[in-house]
């Protein structure tokens, strides 16, 4: 049976669903038998929702749109 | 509650194939308000990218020249990927150029050091001897209703390793898959796992030893 460290280790890999049958079925049988494992899965996964609704990739500043738009109008020139 | 995550990722994915499907016939035709658009759009991401492989310093400079790279190279694109990753991949391979001139490596020194955070959390037999804490019953939005959380949280974040944060960044925030995060960055899988996990346990150890302490 794994331990609880060994699915702390494997915890994201199971949330990213990238565990084949053969892996996720041991992994799933320790959560049902370990609550504090299932805490730490149900946590990490609400650590990941809690920066996504804190970050969002900014858009580019104007000052960076614009610098691009002067190297692609002078690359146009030549 | 698993799933929750993934859902979001999966409609950020969606709403850029979208975005990139409208998009491609102005800039195959060369209209400079579509090239505005995208620059708009991914320039942010693109930073991010540099950033991961040669630091805050000269992201940017990088990222001016992935976008030359790219206007070049845009009427040879072929959707042997979303126009995204192949933007993001331009970009990584301007950073190693730079990093090459510069007599750099991109080192993976960004893997160490974070895996400690939980080690000392687990007896000799492996079982929890620090178990986690119970979080809020009403989910993540209840514990971020506290904004003190919400900047706590942001502050680990930007003191991960830089590429660990780009590889959060490319897979949680932006809904990439592994394979093109791979693709992108250049690293291999287990290798882009064992970041992402070390940049996700370290947000999880924040989180629950802000909501036990009250203190970041």
């Amino acid at each position: 049976m794994l331990t609880c460290q060994q699915i702390s280790e494997r915890a994201s890999e199971y949330i990213d669903g990238g565990m084949s049958l053969g892996q996720r079925i041991p992994f799933r049988f320790h959560l049902m038998m370990c609550q504090h494992c299932q805490r730490f899965v149900k946590n990490v996964n609400s650590s990941i929702v809690m920066m996504q609704r804190l970050r969002r990739v900014p858009e580019g500043r104007p000052e960076q749109l614009e610098a691009v738009k002067k190297r692609i109008r002078d690359l146009d020139k030549h | 509650m698993v799933s929750s995550a993934i859902a979001l990722r999966e409609q950020k994915a969606k709403a850029r194939a979208q975005f990139e499907a409208a998009l491609m016939p102005g800039l195959m035709a060369g209209d400079e308000a579509c090239f505005t658009q995208l620059v708009n759009a991914y320039y942010g991401i693109m930073l991010h990218v540099a950033r991961g492989l040669v630091g805050e310093a000269i992201a940017d400079e990088v990222v001016q020249e992935a976008w030359v790279s790219v206007y070049r190279a845009l009427p040879g694109f072929e959707w042997r990927s979303s126009l995204k990753t192949w933007i993001l991949r331009i970009t990584a391979n301007e950073a190693k150029t730079r990093l090459r001139k510069e007599s750099r490596t991109c080192s993976l020194d960004a893997m160490g050091g974070v895996e400690m955070t939980l080690a000392d959390r687990f007896d000799e037999g492996g079982r929890w001897s620090k178990p986690p804490l119970a979080w809020h019953d009403e989910g993540p939005d209840a514990l971020l209703i506290n904004h003190e959380m919400g900047d706590c949280i942001s502050l680990t974040f930007d003191h991960l390793p830089e590429l660990q944060q780009t590889v959060f960044t490319l897979k949680d925030i932006e809904g990439s898959s592994f394979d093109e995060i791979c693709n992108i960055l250049d690293l291999t899988a287990s290798n882009a796992r064992v970041l992402l996990h070390r940049a996700r346990t370290k947000l999880f150890v924040k989180i629950e030893s802000f909501q036990e302490t009250g203190e970041c």
